[in-house]
Formats: C-alpha cells, structure tokens, sequence
C-alpha cells in the first residue's frame, strides 16, 4: 500500500513530464533549426543541438519581401494591441448589457449572431470583408486591421458566462445603494471581474498576435503586413528558406511566449475563478 | 421612520401572476413579517417594494406618496439580501460607507454613522477586514450595519438568516428583535420559517400562490386562522385536519360527526352557510389534543393506536391513528410514556375545534 503510495505520484509526475515535452519539443526544435543551415536541416532534421550557433538567419531576415522586420513587429504591436483593448471593452460591456437586460428587443438575435460567426470559417469572409472594408474606405488602414481584428466572439462568451456567475444580489444591493448602472459595472463588477479581464486580454492578444489571413486580406500593402504575415512572405517561388523561417517564426514566438509566462498565473487563476463561481 | 400602503398590487413575469392583488399597510416602526411557502411571491413583493421590480398594478406609497416607477435607490428604503451581498472587494467599512459616499455626504457624516452603526451591532474590530474574512454572523451584522447607515425610512430584509446554521440564527433572531426596539424603524421581513415570524412580527402576512390569505397579529393568526391554508401553516407541529359531516344546524352552531364513527362534536359557528350533510374539515392544534389509555369501558372520545412517539425532552409529540384511518398528531408537556402500538383515546375540545367549509375557508365563531 505505501509502495503504491510512493508510485502513483512518481507515475504521475512522469507522465506530465512526458507531456509537457511533448508540448515543448516543437518549441524547441525551431529554435535548434534556426541556427542550423538549411542543408544540415534537410539531412539530420531531427537533431537536438546546432552543429554550430549559426546567427545568418537572424541578420538575413533584417529585410522580409523588402519591408524592415521592425515594420512588421511594429505593426504587430500595434494591432494586437489595440484590437485587444478594444475587443475587450466592446465584449465586456456587450455581455454586461446583455446580462443585464437579457430580454431587451434584439439581444437574443446579437447573442446568436456572436455565436454564428464563431461557427463560420474564416476563409468564408475573404471577399465580404474585402468588400465591406473596401465600401468604408478602411482597406490597407490601421483602423480597418484593428477593427476587425477586434471582433472576438469568445471573449464575449467568456465575460457572459463569467458575469451569470456573479449574484445578481450584489447589483441590486448596489442598486439600492443609490449606483446608477455605470456605477454598478465600474465600482462593483469590474473591479471583481479584475482577473477574469486580465485573462481575457491575454486570450484576445494571444488570439490577435497569431492572425494572417484577414491582415492579408485588409492591408493592401506589405508596410501593414504583421509577423505572422511576414512569416508566409518566406515561402516564395523560389522555395522556402527553412534557416530564415525557423528565425522569424522564433521571433513571431517570443514575445507572447515571454507573456504567457509572465502571466500565467494570473491567466490560470481567472480560469479558476470563473469555473468555481459558476 | 414611515408607513407602507400597498393597493392591488400585481406583478406579472411574462403570462405568469407572481402577486395578485395584494394590499396591505404598515404602520410606522411595524414589524411586519411576510411568511409563505417557497414560490408563494413573497421576495417578489418585498422586491417591489424595494423597487428592484416593477409593479405590473396597483400601487405603492411611502409616506402617503406614491412610489410606482421611482428609482430604488430613490425610495428610502435598505434592505438585507439573504445572501448578504457585500461587496467582495470592499472592506467592512468600505462596504457600509459605499452608499453614503455615492449620497455624497461629508466624510465626518459617514464616519459618524459607521461609527455608531459598528457600536449597535459590534462589529467595530471588523471594520478593516475583507468579507470573505468573516464568518456567516459576523457578514450578517455587516449587511444589518450597511443597512442602518443609510437611515433609511424603512428595512427590508429578505430571508436574512436562513443561510446561518440553527444556532446562529436563534442568537440573530433575537438581535434583529432588539434592533428593532432599539432603532423603533419600520421594517419588513421575509421568511418561510412561521418560528421567525411568529417571534418577530407585531404583523404576519400570510401568502399563498401570489394572493395575500390574511394579515393579522401572530396570535391572532394562531387562534383565529382566517382558512385551513394559515391555519397549517402557523403553528408548530402543524394543526391536524381531519373530515367532518355536519349532522345538525341550530343558532348555537353546528353538530358535526367526526372521525367515521359518527362522533357527535358541537361548534359553536355560525352554520348559515352550511347545509345537512355538508362536508367539513376539522382542524385543531396538537397540543389542545387530550391523549389517555384506552382503559377499560372508556368510550368518550376517538379510539386510536399509536404509530409513532416522538421524545423531544421537554414534551412528547404521540403520532395516533384513528378507526377511520385519519392521523392525529398530538404534543404533550414533558415526557410522557406512551410507546408505539398502546390503545388509546383521543378527546378533541370543541373550544379547542376549528370548523373550516369545503373551500378551507374558517367558520365564524359565535361570542
């Protein structure tokens, strides 16, 4: 019985173990490939170690498709960021209203349409978006990237459930405290929400750092391009340069890698906290 | 302080009628108590009241004045949710200065009132920490104090201790009463527990399917249930009911036969409504239920065998079955000796009888 004891944490630490490699191993096979040449790559992809720290990659992708790298980070930032803070705010008020007013005139039908567009693949909306950013003057702009962008329907389904889970007590009793609605969201939801925004800013940047396919479709020029549309730029057609590749897709990786684990406590704790007040 | 005027009141959530008709009044520094089985509307109302719901009719005043369609906050009014719903960011003080800081009343105000609040109900050495702190009471007194700063015209509470555990809420009970004598407000209480509102209340409302079935001091309650819905309800063990066939009208009531084996039994109740042969109800409180050993030749009063007994300590409650099959519930003082399966007699006073028509509806007595 101890024995087993003894085991069963032993078991299960390797099994995790084994599994968080299994996650990490890709990570770090990129990283390993960007400092090998691409011949070495053809012939021994599967190595653990650089034959040598081979930094050529790193200085030939200075220039991708004729645009600084520093254009396309900077556009990354840009764009994440503010589509997440504006996705955020857009989705957390939305729920709250709909929390709140659940039966006013034309929730029900904008719930359902939030949920329509996550069911609608994306390659779908190429030509109307296309269109519609093009009819508005938006297309190869910022606003237009980061307005469309900013529309993240599963951060609407995260602030709604985390919001049904808080007692509808509480904004009555700040109700009868004299809180007008604002009041209410501002003095009392949100400051408890805290965690629950967090996580969901950090979902929404990590969902936005990642787009290419409506940054292609929306920027009309390489200097609007981000990373990860930088990254497809590689792939040419005179082939792909694995060595170039591996590098940027190393840089496209970092910052939100850094991020997460700078957050991630935070990220699993807003989690938690929703799950258990649910 | 102030008075509460229901007139009508209706509340509807879509096709469904939560409150029909309901009106009633409360006078200055009343507690009035409402008390119904879960679903019977009563947080409903106490919440319209408060102005968290919309009265769907009728109206409410406050003072005189009409309030339908003024904001809650507008209204005067605090109220103790069951869940205490303090705010989990804020600290004890933080929760009770909320409303006063939104009032924007002077900080030497909202000190002041924390302060003599925190004396009144001991929660002074509270006042830093966080809710989740503390314990189920010690939230309690923190919602009750929240409440008292507002000085509001009249509380509410809603099923206030019903998330405490039995102890506590005895100990709470009694605080709430001396809170009231001490502050001399108008408060309204909700609660499905009769104890609570039996101990509580200068006024019970009694509320069934939405609809009001009497109003009336606790006692009153007790001793003159207006239908045999108040009178199972109000009472502990509940009231026994059992079927009973008048068999003859005068003008000094009625002569019923009860228990099947033609037992005449005289009320003394006003009969004008009935007619020979008419199906009854009989009602009367366990503990007006005399209980003895069938011994032999006894012949006064309802044969019966003991099913169960149950020993509380202090009194006895003897579970008896008739003839007829009917269940007597019967609460004796003290420990009594009587064991399941012993014959006995059951004698019903008729002083002690509540006669109710086919409908539940109670007989009126006759002075």
């Amino acid at each position: 019985m101890s024995a087993m004891r003894r085991l069963g944490p032993l078991i299960a630490n390797l099994a995790m173990t084994a599994l968080a490699l299994m996650f990490l191993y890709p990570f770090y096979w990129l990283i390993v490939s960007s400092f090998r040449s691409q011949e070495a790559m053809l012939v021994n992809p599967l190595r653990l170690m650089p034959e040598s720290f081979d930094l050529a990659a790193y200085t030939s992708i200075r220039l991708v498709g004729g645009v600084p790298i520093e254009v396309y980070s900077f556009n990354s930032m840009l764009i994440t960021v503010l589509a997440t803070v504006l996705a955020v705010a857009t989705t957390a008020l939305g729920a709250y209203a709909l929390y709140r007013r659940p039966h006013l005139p034309g929730f029900k039908f904008v719930q359902f349409g939030f949920l329509l567009t996550m069911m609608y693949p994306a390659m779908l909306l190429v030509i109307p978006v296309y269109l519609v950013m093009f009819r508005i003057g938006l297309l190869g702009t910022y606003a237009g990237l980061v307005m469309f962008l900013a529309l993240q329907p599963i951060l609407f389904l995260m602030f709604s459930q985390f919001f049904r889970s808080i007692p509808r007590d509480l904004m009555d009793s700040a109700k009868m405290d004299g809180a007008s609605e604002w009041q209410v969201l501002t003095r009392v939801v949100l400051p408890i929400a805290q965690p629950v925004v967090n996580t969901v800013f950090l979902i929404g940047f990590l969902l936005n750092w990642k787009q290419w396919l409506p940054i292609l479709v929306v920027a009309a020029s390489p200097d609007r391009y981000t990373l990860p549309v930088a990254l497809l730029a590689m792939n040419t057609e005179y082939g792909i340069n694995f060595q170039s590749t591996m590098a940027l897709a190393a840089l496209t990786t970092a910052p939100i890698v850094v991020l997460f684990l700078l957050t991630q406590r935070r990220v699993i704790g807003g989690f938690v906290a929703g799950a258990v007040k649910g | 302080m102030a008075t509460l005027e229901l007139i009508d009141v209706c509340k509807k959530f879509g096709a469904s009628a939560v409150l029909q008709d309901v009106s009633l009044s409360v006078d200055d520094g009343e507690f009035v108590v409402f008390v119904g089985p879960s679903g019977c509307g009563k947080s409903t109302l106490l919440r319209t009241i408060a102005g968290l719901e919309d009265a769907s009719a009728g109206l409410i005043r406050i003072d005189g004045a009409v309030v339908n369609g003024v904001d809650a906050a507008k209204r005067g009014l605090a109220m103790v949710f069951q869940s205490y719903a303090l705010y989990p960011h804020m600290t004890v003080e933080q929760n009770m200065a909320f409303g006063l800081k939104l009032a924007r009343l002077p900080k030497a105000d909202i000190d002041a009132r924390i302060k003599a609040a925190a004396e009144v109900l001991k929660i002074g050495d509270l006042l830093g920490r966080l809710p989740k702190t503390l314990s189920g009471g010690q939230r309690q007194r923190v919602a009750i104090g929240r409440a008292i700063v507002r000085e509001p015209k009249i509380f509410l509470f809603d099923e206030p201790l019903s998330n405490l555990d039995a102890e506590l809420r005895v100990q709470m009970r009694i605080e709430l009463a001396r809170l009231h004598a001490r502050l001399k407000a108008t408060m309204i209480y909700v609660t499905h527990d009769q104890v609570e509102a039996m101990t509580l209340a200068d006024k019970i409302v009694v509320l069934q399917a939405g609809r009001v079935e009497q109003i009336g001091a606790p006692l009153d309650l007790y001793n003159r249930p207006a239908n045999s819905f108040v009178a199972g309800f109000i009472g502990s063990p509940r009231m026994n009911f059992i079927a009973a066939r008048i068999e003859a009208i005068g003008p000094q009531g009625v002569r019923a036969a009860i228990g099947g084996e033609g037992d005449l039994v005289h009320f003394a109740v006003d009969g004008s409504r009935l007619r020979i042969g008419d199906s009854t109800i009989l009602g009367i409180r366990p503990e007006s239920i005399a209980i003895r050993p069938a011994g032999d030749g006894e012949t006064t009063g309802l044969a019966a065998e003991i099913i169960l007994d149950e020993q509380l300590g202090s009194g006895t409650c003897v579970h008896a079955m008739t003839r007829a099959g009917d269940i007597l519930v019967s609460y004796l003082q003290g420990q009594v000796p009587l064991r399941k399966g012993a014959a006995v007699r059951l004698s019903l006073p008729a002083t002690a009888c509540h006669l109710f028509d086919r409908d539940g509806t109670a007989l009126v007595r006759l002075e």
